[in-house]
């Protein structure tokens, strides 16, 4: 479809990948508190992609996916989604919370566990990204979708269409004792908000 | 997502993972010639492009679906008209609710821009907070949703 933003620099997407590892690093912390391995999380991938490709992503339009989604209010608005497919969200639920029940289809529990996630996530994430740019960045409270990635992703994409074109991608990976999980987080800033954070840190053009 | 595909006896024709998007198909019930559109906004005047893909928004893919149908063959007075889609994938509570409600204005505009063409809705699946995958047979004229967790129905 064309809405790929090129009009960034190298040193731009360089910097994105670089806040979203430091962001993610600090995720992980937070979140190896809550279980008794450590936990790496690895971002092999952090990049500003065209809106059509967003569903392949996860897989394709029909797998099932759990995701998280939290609005970023502050100096800097914008859109936090956090997205594992179902057999992820599973294997990440039973490291987190052992004993709850899995299927995020059908338990409330489950669905609790991924927004709960996805609130320390999207928060430790946020924080970190403040404490660089010394922005104030805040999450509200996440709301949980499990639904096709498709229909998920698109939404997010056709919300933010009216009001802006800057998708900015970062896939995931945990790595909690032996297991590794995949995840994706979709970082949408609203008009400005990307240059607001691009140029306190010296990178604004 | 933003297309538009024509298709004859033989072919399938299907929108994957709808979210917040409509999809919408026209087919003349005698030939089983007909057309799928996938929208994902309402109106066109939101493009930042020089030349927005008409299929992408209700406005413009409304009319190009019923133009293209034609002109494949089918007899307007003949056409099945059905649609499925525009949910709200995410629900907030309280006061983060979304103002945007982008899957209940595609729903609204794809209904107004049919009623301006004189196309009544035969059946319509739209709404809620479930994505969908909209299907439709074009050998048997079978339409099909299906839903994350409860299988296929058809339309």
């Amino acid at each position: 479809m064309g809405e790929s933003v090129d009009k960034l620099t190298e040193l731009q997407i360089d910097t994105i990948r670089e806040i979203s590892n430091i962001g993610m690093g600090n995720a992980a912390t937070a979140l190896s508190q809550m279980v008794s391995s450590a936990v790496n999380i690895t971002v092999p991938r952090a990049d500003i992609v065209d809106v059509a490709d967003i569903a392949l992503m996860m897989g394709g339009e029909e797998v099932p996916v759990a995701a998280s989604y939290v609005q970023v209010v502050g100096e800097a608005r914008g859109h936090l989604v956090l997205a594992y497919q179902t057999d992820d969200a599973h294997r990440l639920i039973e490291l987190i919370a052992p004993g709850t029940p899995l299927d995020v289809m059908e338990d409330e529990m489950a669905r609790s566990a991924i927004q709960e996630i996805g609130n320390i996530l999207s928060s430790s994430f946020l924080r970190s990204l403040s404490d660089l740019t010394r922005l104030n960045l805040l999450p509200t409270v996440p709301a949980v979708a499990v639904d096709f990635a498709g229909s998920i992703l698109t939404y997010i994409v056709a919300s933010m269409y009216e009001i802006t074109e800057q998708l900015v991608i970062v896939q995931t990976e945990f790595h909690i004792g032996s297991e590794t999980i995949n995840g994706l987080c979709v970082f949408v800033p609203e008009p400005g908000a990307l240059q607001t954070i691009l140029s306190s840190l010296g990178v604004g053009g | 997502m933003a297309e538009l595909k024509i298709g004859k006896p033989g072919d399938r024709l299907q929108a994957l993972g709808l979210g917040s998007c409509i999809g919408l198909v026209l087919v003349d019930k005698v030939t089983h010639v007909g057309g799928m559109v996938h929208v994902m906004l309402p109106h066109s005047s939101v493009s930042r492009d020089k030349k927005p893909t008409p299929a992408k928004f209700a406005d413009t893919g409304v009319p190009l679906l019923l133009e293209e149908v034609m002109r494949a063959g089918a007899i307007r007075s003949r056409l099945i008209v059905k649609l499925a889609g525009g949910a709200e994938m995410f629900s907030f509570a309280g006061q983060n609710a979304p103002k945007l409600a982008v899957g209940t204005r595609n729903a609204e505009a794809v209904r107004e821009h049919l009623k301006e063409l004189n196309l009544r809705i035969d059946r319509e699946d739209c709404g809620g907070t479930h994505g969908r995958t909209f299907e439709v047979d074009l050998d048997t004229l079978r339409f099909t949703v299906k839903v994350v967790g409860r299988g296929e129905v058809e339309l």
